[in-house]
């Protein structure tokens, strides 16, 4: 331990979501990192070293929690870690500027017994909230150092490394408790402590007071903890005894919060309201709440659509001019250039531009503080229809890609929720449909173009809703009620510029990364195959043979063969939809691919085809992700079967009620 | 501004945003051409707007500070659709100089909610000189 020569003091950072983290973990170990998995799971740990006074640290970064009660994967992980691993310290990242709900992890560190030193960080925006602390007071009340900080400018960072130094050279076991219950809840912990001091093994393995509390407020994994303790029985027939209701603890510890901040924090306004109490009554409000996010949301979709075009059209332009470069196609050669790269491929290039306005859109939604709003919003909705609040940031990130939004739901606890939330994802339209809706409403739907994309999106998260409702009723495993959820409210802030471009250009990186590799790949094996025999009509290429044996799977719908080889070769990446026209019209000798896809659909089969391409399949990529994350071929086959079966009835619907409204049938 | 006159100011836009949004809503049906557009979606967005600006009316009229929430939010989306709108014109005329469109004709292209986001000054004005 620390104290000794050559010993490495090993170090836990936590804290809220949101609070720093992070930043602080970054700068105390600069570049000594390493990225890990925590064993047994998919969760990111993340370790690095640093030196400090020739004294060496290791740092864990645990993942973001709000508190220790084990209920989501990161939640347990951090505190497995911190009883099992029992690090030298324990630093805890209070937000200064949101201290009320950051102390409530901090009180349960200290029930932990963890060896806790307070990194007061975001000093600076508590300090333009006119707050002042006694920090001093503030260390004297939770009996642990407290040091303030500014992660974002690396302020009070030596400070920290001495508090840290010092606190695992002065360690001490049995921490005086400061926090403490009523008298009558803390006779009731007595009496379980005491049971629990008589069994040698759970006295030396845990904390007592810490483990007395969790039995108090029933916690099923301490339940487990203690399953083996030849004082089981005992111990439970005791907690039933004494039973204290669980929330009790909760308001406890809130009051506790309470005392110590007006006893050592001076300025909180309590007060006029704010910009942001203001906005929170309209756009967090029962009945206006979802009208809104859905009017912004379409917003979002004209302005990434229709400021899009110009750039779009100049783009197209260029590759025009490009593959016109060598002359007619006659030869494969020129053929490969004109068709292929610059046909094919750069005719999905072309679609970069709605993806970028897309993403600066929903990235001042985020940087604004709107988005968590909308979860929100939304998770009312959701909690009444049986999806846990917590699904509704993945599938919000499945706007972006829905390969992250899965890797996301591993936040959600519940491993019902969590598989729900998976089996749904897909159904949030991600950013690689984008330019299949874009092609086909801008070909078809004229000035409604923007509104028939919106419909889209509102399509796929109706679906999705509707699907988790279905999942919860009639699946038997999935079954049973949601459990609740809270949720950070960050304060609204003007988006910064940089911030909002720096966003936009990741995920166009992210295209463009896809364009030299899968989609030049699926450019290349189109041109083959549509080109191939050399010379014969591209019917009878090896593409119109492919096409035509799919075609009577989906000529119910009103596809041609062309629709049906996009659809099969979308399945690699949902912009070779976009690329397999390009090729096909272009290989076929039609110059205008919009208006190619307007002489080969009509709107009511346009629209079902944008529907079938929501629904149908997610992307291979996508597809290895849900394997990996529900490690069950059965739930991924179950997600590629109702995807199926559910695109093929939903653009059913949209044929069958276009042709009636519309007087085909 | 005191809060009185923001409520009755917030209800006259809001009146007004109602009753555009309402006619862009049914010329969808009639296939009435005038110089409010039939817009389905668009309609609808300003009839959201406008019961934005109208839930704040009895608070700010009664002279509680809550009801700037309404008026706020309602001002904020106004703007935001305003600038949209703007914009789309900006690149309805990049599309005219490329060749895309026929023709570019200021008066259809300025669409009353781009008026509405000027009427809205006043209050903006107001709502950021509370803020500073």
């Amino acid at each position: 331990m620390a104290g000794e020569k050559e010993t490495v003091i090993r170090v836990a950072l936590i804290g809220n979501p949101n609070v720093g983290k992070t930043a602080i973990f970054n700068n105390l170990t600069g570049s000594r990192q390493h990225v890990g998995n925590w064993p047994g799971v998919t969760v990111e740990k993340k370790t690095g070293r640093c030196t400090h006074r020739e004294i060496e640290m290791e740092i864990v970064d645990l993942p973001g929690t709000y508190s220790l009660e084990a209920d989501a994967i990161d939640e347990r992980i951090a505190r497995d870690y911190i009883i099992d691993e029992k690090p030298d310290v324990v630093v805890d990242i209070v937000d200064a500027s949101n201290i009320e709900r950051n102390l409530y992890l901090t009180l349960l560190l200290l029930e932990l017994g963890a060896n806790v030193v307070v990194a007061l960080n975001k000093m600076d925006i508590a300090a333009s909230k006119n707050y002042e602390f006694d920090i001093e007071e503030l260390s004297l009340l939770l009996g642990v150092p407290v040091i303030p900080t500014v992660a974002t400018t690396q302020s009070g960072m030596g400070e920290l490394r001495d508090a840290i130094l010092s606190a695992a050279v002065r360690r001490e076991k049995h921490r005086k408790v400061t926090i403490g219950y009523s008298d009558d809840i803390e006779a009731r912990i007595k009496e379980v402590e005491e049971l629990i001091l008589t069994d040698t093994y759970l006295a030396n393995t845990y904390p007592p007071r810490w483990l007395a509390i969790k039995l108090l407020e029933k916690d099923e994994s301490v339940m487990d903890r203690i399953s083996s303790s030849p004082k089981r029985d005992q111990i439970l027939e005791v907690t039933r005894r004494v039973e204290v209701n669980a929330d009790t603890f909760a308001e406890e510890r809130y009051r506790a919060i309470d005392r110590i901040l007006h006893a050592s924090l001076a300025g909180r306004r309590d007060h006029a309201l704010t910009t942001s109490d203001l906005l929170d009554r309209v756009f967090l409000h029962k009945r206006l709440g979802i009208p809104v996010f859905l009017i912004l949301m379409w917003a979002t979709f004209q302005f990434a659509f229709t400021v899009s075009e110009p750039f779009m059209v100049m783009l197209e332009r260029v590759f025009g001019w490009l593959g016109g470069l060598l002359g007619d196609p006659t030869t494969p050669l020129i053929s490969l250039w004109a068709d292929g790269i610059c046909g094919g491929l750069g005719f999905v290039l072309v679609f970069i531009f709605p993806i970028m306005f897309l993403f600066i859109a929903l990235a001042i939604l985020e940087d604004s503080g709107y988005l968590p709003r909308a979860a929100f919003v939304m998770d009312r909705l959701m909690y009444r229809i049986g999806l846990h609040g917590r699904s509704f940031i993945p599938m919000l990130m499945g706007f972006g890609c829905n390969l992250p939004a899965i890797m996301a739901t591993r936040s959600i606890g519940d491993e019902k929720d969590r598989l729900i939330t998976i089996l749904i994802n897909p159904l949030m339209s991600c950013g690689a449909r984008l330019p299949v809706y874009v092609l086909i409403a801008g070909a078809l739907f004229g000035t409604y173009a923007g509104s028939a994309i919106f419909s889209m999106y509102v399509l796929g998260i109706v679906l999705a809703i509707l699907m988790a409702l279905l999942f919860r009723r009639f699946i038997p495993g999935l079954r049973g009620k949601p459990a609740p959820f809270i949720m950070e409210l960050p304060p609204y802030a003007r988006p910064a510029i940089k911030s909002v471009l720096l966003y936009m250009w990741s995920r166009a990186v992210v295209f463009l990364k896809k364009a030299g590799t899968i989609l030049l790949g699926g450019a290349l094996v189109l041109w083959f195959m549509a080109s191939f025999p050399w010379g014969r009509e591209i019917e009878s290429s090896y593409a119109g043979i492919l096409g035509h044996t799919l075609e009577p799977l989906l000529a119910p719908l009103g596809f041609d063969w062309m629709a049906a080889i996009a659809l099969f070769f979308g399945f690699l990446a949902k912009e070779i939809v976009v690329e397999t026209f390009g090729i096909l019209y272009g290989v076929g000798g039609e110059d205008a691919i919009t208006g190619a896809v307007a002489a080969h659909m009509t709107p009511v089969t346009g629209l079902a085809f944008m529907a079938f391409t929501l629904i149908y399949l997610p992307c291979l990529a996508t597809l290895g992700m849900v394997k990996a994350e529900t490690g069950s071929w059965k739930w991924t086959g179950f997600m590629v079967l109702y995807q199926l079966v559910l695109a093929y009835v939903v653009a059913g619907i949209i044929v069958l009620t276009g042709n009636l409204i519309t007087g085909v049938l | 501004m005191n809060l009185k006159n923001i409520g009755l100011y917030s209800a006259l836009i809001g009146g007004i945003t109602a009753i555009i949004g309402a006619l862009e809503v049914i010329f969808v049906f009639t296939g009435t051409d005038s110089w409010i557009p039939a817009d389905l979606f668009g309609g609808l967005a300003l009839l959201v707007i406008a019961a934005v600006y109208l839930s704040g009316n009895g608070e700010l009229i009664s002279k509680q500070e809550e009801g700037l929430s309404f008026a706020l939010t309602g001002t904020i989306l106004t703007m935001v659709f305003g600038s949209l709108y703007t914009l789309i014109m900006g690149t309805d005329y990049l599309m005219y100089l490329l060749g895309e469109a026929d023709e570019f004709l200021i008066i259809t292209e300025l669409r009353p909610e781009i008026l509405l986001l000027v009427a809205t000054l006043p209050l903006a004005r107001y709502l950021i000189k509370r803020e500073e």
